[in-house]
């Protein structure tokens, strides 16, 4: 450890407050993997300890122990500075402590109000629920919180970050010392963003102590008190946050300096390869642009401007109208299958839904779309198909310990190579890629190994359309940025002129919502914004 | 949630300080055939011991005959289960088959008209269905269900409950379900042969392979060019024409076409047998030949019990212990395996 007083630093100016939880000395073994290695962690009431780390470095392992899901292999945890060894999650709740998941448990179908008391609704003595204590107790709750919500509403109407939003109230409604935070602002909008760091203020005002695991470096600026990273199942540090910056905080994550996360290089340009004319449909509006060979296009646009529609309009996934050529030839709406024929490859933004097929292998996850490929009237050649796979793990660095590992056992990064894998292995045919927010969820190390695969796949003459919500991979891998709005091209930037005012100014909304400045819709992400300016 | 974890390549015996046991039941319930096969094994050793006629070879030959309609009709099944889609209407199938069969006997005088007009019903019906699932959408739980119910009442109408009975006799057919090749009985070796056509199938092509997928993710499966409704349609009818042979079978062991053939939950125990076998409901999981093993642990327990000379009617209340205890234990093995992979 570089680092032997970090753990003890507390937060400044808040005296030394109580410490609500402590781990140490924490280990947890998988089979074949030493998830947590001799880990320290403390959290103080009303402090928010940020919690740092690429995939795998032992983030979710802690926070399950914490949650009770997991238990540990050794060390030991306090809360109150009493030892605790929980063999449920319900025993942590019970010990006050609340963990706000990704995949939210909220009951879509029930109110906002009967979500937050699930489990223990309050009763009218004659032993039935007690709808209106709970909706004005919800009310309460809600107001507390500074939350413009009706209690009544169906919590499957509300938005993601709405949601999470009721869960943090259900955590309220027990008493609650400790909330955990598994990457909240995943799915949210800058606006959304902004309220939920303002609940996050006023519940350390309320001496609730907070862990807030993230990937995002400018939040950990905005909302924590300290920070720890680990790397390999291992603390490599923890610091007030005031004594860090993003360049180290990026170092410790990955482990090496990260000099080069943009490693384009500027290509020949070639023949116009995919050819947009006209099209509308599925909310897009006169979309008209050309993608050349050996170009990466950039597409940038706020959540919910449209951005990931225009990959699956052309594609085929979605409906259009309006003419598609691929290299010349016109590519038939709705039907993925001639996109495909034509040598278009999409991978969506969301791996999930429709990339993975979770329950199988890392090899025929990656043979999905070409297995043609290896089949002679149908059959298979196994071993031909094996060893193109492996080819493609060794190239790009796939961290897997066999072909035949299912797929839901990779890290997100090493899914989304398996994915791009899955069009590069059509490579006779495929001449324009899609890649829909390729960088989504991955962890920095992984963006720019994926960074350095498109800038490669590029020079060897396919077109790219790249569409992301983040301007700094926007601006640092595009040879040209076409901004989308409400389903409108608004700009056009070349890359010697795009500046990330220009496009904030094409994106933004024009008629904003009244509370919401137009600058601040983007995603910055501080790994950029303030390291490699 | 997935648990991401990059497998460091941390070598296995430094870092597992579990017990050599514990990892060796893992490596054992991860290979599901064989865990099967062992339970499989178990079943036969416990009406070994407490039955003396199950000592006999000829037993064995006998279950193979016995359990041939539900290997048949089963293949179709698991295949439809990994795809994500159900068939509940092959039981009312092998009435509807038998029914067809003997009929146009009667009508015809020909064996092979008979025969052939039986198997069309196959994939008729399946197409019937692939139809109302691929093409209108509907859900393959409800439209199958809705053709068992109309199949089923069809042949009541039909033959107003009596069973309809072959006039010219014809020895042939019965011994379709009667005969033997060697000491082999011949509906096991269609049954067999099916299924090795079938694997081969499963394991070896891109259809086979595409099925996963489509269970797996039916989006990631659309969006990687695979043609999911056709895949889905020709799924249906295979599932219909492969009911349609057992239905044949059924048919051919007394020359009659029976009404109420398969009335007594045929496709819910050949549904049960491949779920037992591994497949997974929710579809993209399992393996056919896993699925087969599961026919065959469930047709050993009501042979047994017959040869036990159990009542049908107590047979049906042991039938279901054992298929909730074999659940029971898949659902263990299931976890051993998990815990034991999820992190490796």
């Amino acid at each position: 450890m570089d680092d032997a007083t970090g753990i003890d630093v507390a937060r400044t100016g808040n005296g030394r407050a109580a410490l609500v939880l402590e781990l140490r000395g924490i280990c947890k073994v998988f089979p074949g993997v030493l998830a947590l290695d001799d880990v320290d962690f403390n959290v103080r009431a009303g402090e928010v300890h940020a919690l740092l780390g690429e995939n795998g470095a032992g983030k979710s392992t802690l926070i399950k122990i914490v949650a009770g899901l997991y238990r540990r292999d050794g060390g030991v945890m306090t809360v109150d500075d009493q030892e605790v060894d929980f063999k449920s999650p319900a025993e942590a709740i019970g010990r006050g402590i609340k963990v706000v998941y990704q995949e939210l448990d909220l009951v879509p179908g029930l109110s906002v109000a009967e979500n937050v008391f699930l489990g223990h609704y309050p009763r009218t003595p004659r032993g039935l629920v007690d709808f209106a204590a709970m909706r004005a107790r919800t009310s309460d709750l809600l107001r507390q919180l500074g939350l413009d919500l009706d209690p009544n509403t169906q919590v499957g109407e509300l938005r993601v970050a709405e949601q999470q939003l009721v869960e943090i109230c259900r955590a309220l409604s027990v008493q609650t010392r400790l909330i955990v935070m598994d990457e909240p602002t995943s799915a949210l909008s800058a606006a959304e963003v902004d309220t939920l760091f303002a609940v996050v203020s006023r519940l350390r005002e309320r001496g609730v102590a907070i862990i807030y695991v993230t990937h995002k470096l400018d939040e950990i600026y905005r909302i924590a008190d300290r920070v720890t990273i680990f790397r390999d199942g291992r603390r490599v540090v923890t610091k007030p946050i005031g004594e860090t910056t993003p360049r180290h905080l990026v170092t410790w994550m990955v482990g090496r300096d990260l000099q080069d996360l943009f490693p384009k290089t500027p290509s020949q340009v070639g023949r116009p390869l995919l050819k947009v004319q006209d099209v509308n449909g599925s909310g897009l509006h006169d979309l008209n642009f050309t993608v050349h060979a050996g170009e990466v296009v950039g597409l940038f646009g706020l959540m919910g401007a449209g951005i990931n529609t225009v990959g699956r309009a052309l594609f085929g996934a979605i409906p259009r109208t309006g003419t598609v050529e691929l290299d010349g030839l016109r590519v038939r709406p709705n039907a993925p299958r001639a996109a495909i024929a034509r040598g278009m490859g999409l991978l969506t933004e969301s791996r999930k839904d429709d990339g993975l097929v979770l329950p199988l292998s890392v090899r025929t996850n990656m043979t999905l779309a070409a297995l043609d490929r290896f089949a002679a009237l149908s059959w298979i050649r196994g071993a031909a198909e094996s060893r193109e796979a492996a080819a493609y793990v060794r190239q790009l660095g796939i961290k897997t310990p066999s072909l035949r590992q299912r797929i839901r056992y990779l890290s997100g990064g090493n899914q989304q190579k398996v994915l791009m894998a899955r069009w590069l292995l059509r490579r006779q045919d495929l001449k324009v890629l899609i890649l829909a927010e390729p960088t989504r969820g991955i962890d920095v190390g992984s963006k720019a190994e994926i960074y350095r695969l498109i800038g490669e796949m590029a020079s060897r003459g396919l077109g790219i359309l790249f569409m992301s919500t983040e301007i700094p991979e926007i601006l640092g891998i595009s040879d040209r940025i076409l901004v989308l709005r409400e389903g409108r091209v608004t700009a056009e930037l070349v890359r010697a002129d795009a500046t990330q005012e220009r496009l904030v100014a094409a994106a933004a909304v024009a008629n904003a919502e009244g509370d919401q400045p137009a600058a601040a819709g983007a995603t910055t992400d501080v790994v950029t914004g303030a390291a490699w300016q | 949630m997935a648990v991401a974890s990059d497998s460091r390549g941390l070598d296995a015996s430094t870092t597992d300080r579990r017990p050599a046991g514990w990892r060796r039941a893992a490596g054992l319930a991860r290979h599901e055939e064989l865990s099967l096969a062992i339970l499989f094994l178990i079943v036969v050793a416990f009406f070994v011991i407490v039955e003396s006629s199950a000592r006999s070879g000829g037993t064995y030959l006998g279950l193979l005959r016995d359990v041939s309609p539900n290997l048949i009709a089963g293949i179709g099944i698991a295949l439809l289960l990994l795809s994500g889609e159900f068939d509940l209407s092959i039981g009312s199938m092998l009435a509807f088959t038998g029914v067809v069969t003997v009929a146009t006997f009667n009508v015809t005088d020909n064996m092979w008209l008979g025969i052939l007009a039986g198997l069309l019903t196959g994939p008729f019906i399946g197409a019937i269905n692939g139809y109302l699932v691929t093409v209108q959408g509907m859900n393959s739980l409800m439209t199958t269900l809705g053709t068992m119910f109309a199949l089923r009442g069809l042949v009541y109408v039909w033959t107003d409950k009596t069973p309809v009975i072959d006039q010219n006799g014809f020895t042939e057919f019965t011994r379709l379900y009667q005969g033997e090749l060697g000491p082999v009985p011949v509906p096991g070796l269609i049954a067999l042969a099916l299924i090795g056509m079938f694997y081969v199938m499963v394991t070896r092509t891109e259809f086979g392979r595409n099925i996963y997928a489509i269970g797996g993710n039916r989006q990631a499966a659309r969006v990687s060019g695979i043609k999911v409704q056709r895949a889905t349609f020709a799924l249906f009818v295979l599932s219909g024409t492969l009911a349609a042979v057992a239905g044949l079978l059924i048919a051919s062991q007394t020359g009659t076409g029976y009404f109420d053939a398969g009335v007594q939950g045929f496709e819910l125990i050949v549904i049960a047998s491949a779920v037992l076998g591994g497949v997974s409901l929710a579809g993209g999981e399992g393996r056919l030949v896993s699925a087969m093993l599961g026919v065959l642990i469930l047709g050993m327990t009501s042979k047994g019990l017959r040869l036990m000379n159990v009542h049908t009617t107590q047979q049906l209340v042991v039938t279901g212990i054992v298929m909730l205890v074999a659940v029971y234990i898949h659902r263990l093995r299931k976890d051993i395996v998990v815990r034991s992979r999820e992190w490796s």
